[in-house]
């Protein structure tokens, strides 16, 4: 197992937004936490990088423990947070900020060359790589964001609601990332709201209400469940 | 964050040879290269504070460290004897390590706790200064801080002599401001100002937030700590009230009425504004009640500060040429 989260809590002063979850995201596996607003799918997603510590719980990852550790380690230990909101250093340039996603890398020549990968990647970024990434539109921005959490060459990468905002065209652009990015040997936790989205991208989904998990299955057995359907699915 | 482009080294380098000159211009008139030394230490009080202020904070103990290079500095010449040659570097040293010990508290704080906590440091420095009669000579301050002799064998410069003085402070100043330029255009910098705009992003990136913090506050002070023996030993006396809040809200003002987002800033604004302030020497009482209304008036007038000027002569030049 790559990543395991056992029976995790997480407090903000008294309110307990998780309530003991437990999940496991297997080598080149993709799996997506669904769940109403406040459902505390964000909170496990700061928990595992390092942002929150957990009142309870254990995050282990390559098997070893890795919560309370703080961020700058779970970064260096190659567990990246794409953050909800497409966030950027919004005066900062579209290459400063992909520079910055490599920060714990020192070798100048190896940056250089992740920038020019994000580049590939995403050909309209290399036009646009001297503008300050705040000017960019929302789409663009994503793929800033996703590029930083690249260019640090995570093994896991956990999304915080990707599709946020953006346009249905836009979406399918992200949803075919998420699923290069798999084939890549990369291993994603998706946090989405869209349930139809990322069911459909994922192999396991879990889905959250008000902190603890409800239900947890395979993800085609949990686009045929009717409850889920009635729920998160609008059918 | 970039580095400096083709205007900008003429513009700095015209500056340096303009400074170079300055004391033949004035024909060497004892008064106005005071002047010009004074300016000297300003600008490496208000460009040492930028670089914190890269990080997203205000220092009010900013001064206060200053006075902790300029007491060592004087002490070591007064209780043990040694020239300001050593002072120098006990001064820049000692105010770099306790500058190293506050900041891992203080940089625990955000935003207006950090202004409150850094304002409380900055009064328990100078109350310390005045408790200890003994040690620190208490309000009275310390007397007699000889300027040093450099003995170079063949030529032996005394700095008592106001002009050796100048070229002194002209060549701290150079290189403060030097070294705080290549602080910021270097990858270092680039990481204090993504934490200076969104410190969680910082965090979510793999930044260090608190130990950068911590180093880049250490670097400012240690900086500061030079300026402080270099004003010591011009001065020839020091006090308590030398480094007190007051010291850091003027180079907080030179800061905003020059810019705060190129190290140019705090250069042109501490230049600007201590010609200002001597120039009102002579209102007496309304001194302060004018150089408020110089800062109001630079504020609506010149939002951004003096840093923006060349762009909007540029703007303006543009727009009429172009008719």
């Amino acid at each position: 197992m790559l990543l395991e989260v056992k029976n995790l809590r997480v407090h903000y002063g008294k309110v307990e937004a998780v309530k003991g979850v437990s999940l496991s995201l297997r080598q080149g596996q993709i799996i997506t936490l669904i769940g109403a607003n406040g459902a505390g799918k964000s909170s496990i997603l700061k928990a595992i990088s390092g942002l929150v510590r957990p009142s309870g719980g254990e995050v282990l990852y390559e098997g070893r423990r890795i919560d309370g550790q703080p961020p700058n380690r779970v970064v260096e230990m190659g567990i990246v947070n794409v953050p909800e909101g497409r966030r950027l250093f919004k005066l900062m340039t579209v290459r400063e900020n992909l520079r910055l996603g490599a920060y714990l890398d020192r070798d100048s020549r190896r940056v250089a060359d992740g920038i020019e990968e994000v580049f590939d990647r995403f050909p309209i970024l290399r036009e646009k790589q001297h503008q300050p990434s705040g000017k960019l539109s929302g789409g663009q921005q994503q793929m800033v964001a996703i590029g930083r959490a690249l260019m640090a060459r995570p093994k896991v990468l956990l999304m915080d609601e990707p599709s946020l905002g953006l346009s249905p065209k836009m979406i399918d652009e992200i949803a075919a990332l998420i699923v290069e990015l798999r084939k890549a040997g990369l291993s994603i936790v998706l946090v989405e709201q869209n349930a139809n989205l990322a069911l459909h991208l994922a192999d396991h989904g879990y889905v959250l209400e008000t902190g603890s998990i409800a239900l947890e299955g395979p993800s085609d057995r949990l686009l045929s469940d009717p409850e889920v359907a009635r729920a998160y699915l609008g059918a | 964050m970039e580095d400096l482009d083709r205007p900008h080294r003429i513009a700095w380098l015209a500056l340096l040879a303009v400074a170079l000159v300055v004391p033949f211009l004035v024909n060497f008139d004892l008064y106005l290269i005071h002047v010009g030394i004074i300016i000297t230490f300003n600008v490496s009080l208000a460009a040492s504070l930028w670089l914190i202020w890269t990080l997203g904070v205000i220092s009010f103990a900013h001064a206060g460290f200053m006075g902790i290079g300029a007491y060592a500095s004087a002490l070591v010449l007064t209780k043990l004897g040694l020239s300001m040659w050593y002072g120098l570097w006990i001064g820049a040293f000692i105010s770099g390590a306790i500058a190293l010990a506050i900041s891992i508290p203080l940089m625990r704080t955000r935003a207006v706790y950090f202004f409150m906590a850094s304002w409380a440091v900055g009064e328990v420095i100078k109350r310390n200064f005045a408790y200890f009669k003994d040690f620190f000579g208490g309000w009275d301050g310390v007397f007699d801080i000889k300027p040093p002799v450099l003995d170079l064998g063949f030529l032996q410069i005394d700095f008592a002599n106001r002009v050796a003085y100048y070229y002194l402070a002209l060549f701290a100043v150079t290189a403060t401001v030097w070294v705080i330029h290549r602080v910021n255009s270097s990858r270092t910098g680039m990481i204090y100002w993504s934490i200076h705009e969104n410190e969680l992003l910082a965090q979510h990136t793999g930044i260090n937030v608190f130990r950068h913090k911590v180093i880049c506050f250490t670097i400012a002070c240690t900086l500061v700590g030079i300026t402080g023996a270099l004003y010591a030993h011009y001065q020839t006396y020091i006090s308590p009230k030398t480094f007190d809040i007051w010291k850091s809200e003027f180079a907080l003002v030179h800061l905003i009425v020059g810019g705060l987002t190129t190290v140019g800033g705090p250069v042109a604004g501490a230049i600007s504004l201590t010609i200002v302030d001597e120039l009102l020497r002579a209102t007496g009482y309304f001194r302060t009640i004018f150089f408020g209304v110089v800062l109001i008036a630079s504020v609506l007038l010149l939002p951004g500060g003096l840093e923006t000027v060349p762009g909007r002569l540029r703007k303006l030049f543009q727009r009429t040429s172009g008719r």
